[in-house]
């Protein structure tokens, strides 16, 4: 169905690969840290994409997603020998067991899942803002749940002590999984299906689409990825707080999709990457001192204040986002070189990679 | 995009090593810090790290340590977890310090800590006060203040000994593990002792409408001896502000946060009387913090804003102190030096760091609010 | 205390509290209204009124005089971001909207605190604010009585200027149907720009009314009563402009009660209470009490 050029996609795995496998093996902890957390923002990103960009199902409750599968994974995994002390609540079984990673992490991506449905079945009637809204309260909800189930949670102190096991390796496999998914998922009967009760739900009712089906089945997908985001990000910095899944932790969500572009996988790892890799460029400067021979006093809150200008001059140039609706494909490549006919309309997102 | 990253750390590097340093016959000593001066913990981290500065400052200007000058390098922590472990990397595998001293949120340790511990640099904790965040780290891992444990269990002791109390009330932010912790710490001992917790409330981080708290109060029936306010800094002008506004004139016992000049000017000095605290040093005149008050005072035109100014400035100086005595300038023997130091003289007091499990055996400060002045009570241990 | 005597007092501190969160909701209201745009700026922008407000009292200058300079500077913040950043982007999405807004926020904050510190502060106190005042066996102080009088005062007028003015019916027909209003000939721009001015300067009322109350200002001071206003307007009925006041009060009402009267254990979840109960208006009557049934922009 999807044509894209045959060796595309094995040389890009391949030169990913290689990548990964140089900055495994030569980059120190703090580049590898920082190429983590890209990953796991590009997950978070695609995988609120699916449920806002392509469903428009505009959800502020994906860091609940994250933080359920992320406490999830957590607890699963968490040393037998602390749990007794620290997470004392739990039943007896579940304090004498470690599980292995990958099924944690995966556990984690369901109980997110679950939750998405428990919530989903009765939210996902609302529209526009006031779904935004609901799931709002979901993140709210999650997150005090947090703080207040101490037993279960370590509360505000955060659960620290949990394993590294989240290497580059880990969150770059998870990282290209969630785009294969999404991506055709998205470019299925299934994601028609979506795209269409999108851009008008009447329309896509009478043409026999089950509405409530599709928006639920898209908005658990994307929780799941959310909740596998959450694992990895705790077993990335070895702590999960409530704070890392605040009002904060929505809007920088939300920023990043909606620079990148809604409805483009392309736009969701732009976006990551704006939000994650340039503050890194802009923090040695913050501290002040002199550089290239200007002297400079500290300016806190620099970084804040060239990403907020960021959002600001990107919407007011391309309210759109950058990459729009676009996907960076080779395709779209050749069609660029001959001309600009590239199709940026919304509702005709992704179809121009839908060669049949 | 590693690359790139890494040729800009290369230039950042070399702007750095450009910076003209007075003493620069010798190559300096690298102190990471890592402290917010920006989101919701900057009012107590930015207080800390000025005072860090200047302390670096006073070092550098007697000749720095054995005749090397101190270069803190700071990094921004923003108040998210994130950017704090970030921070704890950068300082360790790029700035490649030999020691680090930071954050006032134990949480925020406990982000940054393994990272250190990894890497086998000291790290010491300014303000976080979970009493045994060494054993939960590691060897590497120390801290400044003295435990939740402490002052609580000071606070507790001063209302049954002191003002003869017999019932409390207590009111925590429910979304600080620092709050939730005192309160905790405070309830055990006081109902160890046969005192009563008649009722308990909770505010959250951000309220600064505490009327229904303080009409509960105002509705319990007999009174309470005195109220345990768990807050933190910020809050407590407030909160004292409105109970005494409100007719309340039970005494209010509060913790380190209390500290801070803004008490007595937010709150206004009628409505502090019968207000006590438990604190890390007396910023008043004649407690032997008054130098530093002064010092403080002339390079940054006010006094310290709160208690964690003289925990920054501790910090500093404790890493000096472990530096002259290491035997030579390498993170091991620092790390080896700080746990000889077992009468440290700082300006929140008397402190032995010997234990390598738990926060160092520290005298607490117990302060009343007398005419809008700070009044030392004395220096307890539980 | 008697229980009756506790339970007024409760209502009035739920009262005071509410009528604050419904002066912030209107202009949040208001521009969903017209826009259909979550403003999630319109707490910093109380904020930095209430900043610049506070060297006016540090001088010395009295409360009314305070308040002018609060309202002032507020409207002519908001007056400014909506001309620079949201007046070309009138046709864009609202999503577009949001996350421009997201960026003022996040500009306002940390220029705020880059000029002046993290600590917090407070306009000088006024004997007159403070005094207590008490009915029957209910305490407040003068301040308290003013933020409902004020409050009244303004809710009153800019119902008035609603109803009764050009202008006023003029954005009354924009809610309804911008396009339509597009082509009775009404200024959409400078409805939406008069809109934001009031919206604007009612925060600033609510933010010298904050610093007095509870002294206690950061920059972070007006992100917090942003967002609770929007869950206020919401309840109420995003876009009607009864609903938000009475959104703010229900609101303000439900914060109090609950951890007024509810045993601590359970308090604690006060905010997780508060989006249930949003989340449950919203399910039963997605409009929010007030508003009324709409064809949401896709």
């Amino acid at each position: 169905m999807i044509r894209v050029r045959k060796a595309t996609i094995p040389i890009a795995l391949l030169l990913l690969i290689a990548a990964l496998w140089l900055a495994q093996s030569q980059l120190n902890a703090f580049y590898l840290q920082v190429l983590g957390l890209l990953g796991i923002n590009i997950m978070l990103t695609v995988s609120l994409n699916l449920a806002a960009g392509y469903g428009g199902m505009f959800s502020l409750g994906h860091p609940a997603f994250a933080a359920i599968g992320g406490y999830t994974a957590a607890v699963l995994t968490y040393p037998v020998a602390m749990k007794a002390f620290r997470i004392p609540a739990y039943p007896e079984w579940l304090l004498q067991i470690a599980v292995p990673f990958l099924p944690a992490l995966i556990l984690g991506g369901l109980a997110a899942s679950i939750a998405a449905v428990l919530v989903g079945w009765p939210v996902l009637r609302l529209r526009g803002h006031y779904l935004a809204v609901a799931t709002l309260g979901l993140t709210v909800i999650v997150q005090v749940s947090i703080v207040n189930l101490v037993d279960y949670t370590r509360g505000a102190l955060g659960l620290s002590g949990i394993p590294n096991y989240a290497n580059l390796w880990w969150i770059y496999g998870f990282v290209v999984l969630t785009m294969y998914v999404v991506y055709r998922l998205v470019h299925s009967r299934f994601g028609r299906a979506l795209r269409a009760v999108r851009d008008d739900t009447v329309a896509a009712q009478m043409s026999g689409v089950n509405v409530a089906r599709t928006r639920l089945i898209a908005f658990t997908i994307s929780a799941f990825f959310a909740g596998i985001a959450g694992g990895l990000l705790g077993h990335l910095l070895r702590i999960l707080t409530p704070g890392q899944f605040s009002f904060n932790a929505v809007f920088i969500g939300v920023a990043m999709m909606i620079l990148g572009g809604m409805g483009s996988i392309t736009g969701s790892v732009i976006g990551a990457l704006i939000m994650t890799i340039l503050p890194q460029f802009i923090i040695p400067f913050e501290r002040g001192g002199s550089f290239f021979g200007f002297e400079l006093p500290a300016l806190h809150g620099l970084t804040q204040i060239v990403t907020a200008l960021i959002l600001i001059i990107v919407m007011l140039i391309r309210p759109e986002g950058i990459a729009g609706s676009k996907e960076l494909t080779m395709r779209n490549l050749v069609t660029r070189t001959r001309g600009p006919a590239i199709r940026t309309s919304v509702k005709t997102s992704g179809s121009e990679v839908e060669a049949k | 995009m590693s690359k790139v990253l890494g040729r800009f750390a290369a230039a950042a590097a070399i702007a750095l090593a450009g910076m003209a340093i007075p003493a620069a016959a010798q190559e300096p000593i690298k102190l990471g810090a890592i402290y917010s001066v920006t989101g919701s913990y900057a009012v107590i981290e930015d207080p800390a790290l000025k005072a860090a500065r200047l302390a670096v400052k006073e070092i550098n200007a007697q000749g720095g340590i054995k005749g090397r000058p101190i270069e803190l390098i700071h990094y921004d922590g923003k108040s998210t977890l994130a950017d704090i472990a970030n921070a704890a990397q950068r300082l360790v595998h790029e700035d490649q310090v030999i020691a680090i001293i930071g954050v006032a949120d134990s949480g925020f340790y406990l982000a940054s800590a393994p990272i250190a511990q990894d890497a086998g640099i000291p790290y010491l904790d300014t303000g976080g006060t979970v009493p045994n965040l060494p054993e939960q780290i590691g060897e590497f891992a120390h801290m400044m203040p003295f435990g939740d444990d402490y002052q609580a269990f000071v606070a507790a002791d001063f209302a049954l000994n002191d003002l003869k109390a017999k019932t409390a009330f207590l009111l925590r932010d429910a979304d600080s593990d620092y709050t939730r912790a005192i309160a905790m710490f405070f309830k055990q001992r006081f109902e160890e002792k046969d005192g009563k917790i008649v009722d308990e409330s909770s505010y959250h981080t951000g309220d600064t409408d505490y009327s229904a708290h303080v009409t509960k109060i105002r509705s319990l029936n007999p009174q309470p001896d005195v109220i345990y306010a768990a807050m933190n800094p910020g809050d407590d002008a407030t909160f004292v502000r409105q109970a005494r506004e409100a007719g309340i004139t039970i005494p209010i016992i509060g913790g380190d946060a209390f500290d801070n000049p803004d008490l007595v000017k937010n709150a206004g000095a009628k409505n502090t009387a019968d207000v006590y605290f438990t604190t890390h040093m007396a910023l008043t005149p004649n407690s032997g913090a008054d130098k530093f008050i002064e010092a403080y005072k002339a390079e940054y035109g006010h006094p310290p804003e709160n208690a964690f100014a003289g925990l920054g400035y501790d910090s500093v100086y404790l890493m000096a102190e472990a530096m002259n005595k290491a035997s030579e300038l390498t993170p091991k023997a620092i790390n080896d030096a700080i746990f000889t130091i077992t009468n440290f003289a700082g300006v929140t007091g008397n402190a032995n760091f010997s234990d390598p499990k738990r926060a160092p055996d520290k005298e607490v400060t117990l302060i009343a609010v007398k005419d809008g002045k700070f009044d030392l009570i004395g220096n307890r241990k539980p | 205390m008697s229980g009756s005597a506790v339970f007024l007092q409760q209502l009035a501190n739920g009262l005071v509290l509410g009528f604050l969160y419904g002066l912030i909701a209107i202009g949040l209201s208001m521009v969903y209204g017209l826009l259909r745009m979550i403003n999630f700026a319109h707490g910093d922008v109380l904020m930095v009124g209430v900043f610049i407000a506070l060297p006016v009292s540090w001088m010395g200058a009295p409360f009314p005089i305070v308040l002018l300079a609060g309202i002032a500077a507020a409207t002519a913040v908001g007056g400014l971001i909506q001309w620079t950043v949201y007046r070309p982007l009138i046709r864009s999405r609202d999503v577009t909207l949001l996350v421009a807004s997201l960026g003022v926020s996040l500009l306002l904050q940390n220029l705020v605190l880059m000029l002046t510190s993290p600590q917090p502060k407070r306009p000088d106190p006024e004997a007159f604010l403070d005094a207590p005042f008490q009915i029957g066996g209910v305490f407040l102080r003068n301040v308290d009585l003013l933020i409902v009088a004020l409050a009244l005062a303004f809710v009153i007028g800019t119902h008035y200027f609603l109803q009764n003015t050009r202008p006023g019916l003029a954005i009354r027909a924009l809610s309804q149907d911008l396009n339509a209003a597009r082509m009775m000939g009404i200024r959409v721009q400078r409805m939406v720009f008069i809109c934001f001015l009031v919206g604007s300067a009612l925060a600033g009322v609510a933010g010298v009314f904050i610093g007095y109350k509870y002294g206690h200002l950061t920059p972070y001071s007006g992100f917090l009563p942003g967002v609770k206003a929007f869950v206020a307007a919401v309840i109420g009925g995003i876009g009607s402009f009864p609903g938000a006041v009475v959104g703010g009060i229900i609101l303000g009402l439900l914060e109090v009660f609950l951890v007024g009267y509810l045993p601590d254990q359970l308090a604690q979840f006060r905010d997780a209470y508060v989006f249930l109960v949003l989340i449950l208006v919203l399910l039963i009557r997605p409009s929010g009490l007030f508003g009324r049934a709409e064809f949401v922009k896709a």
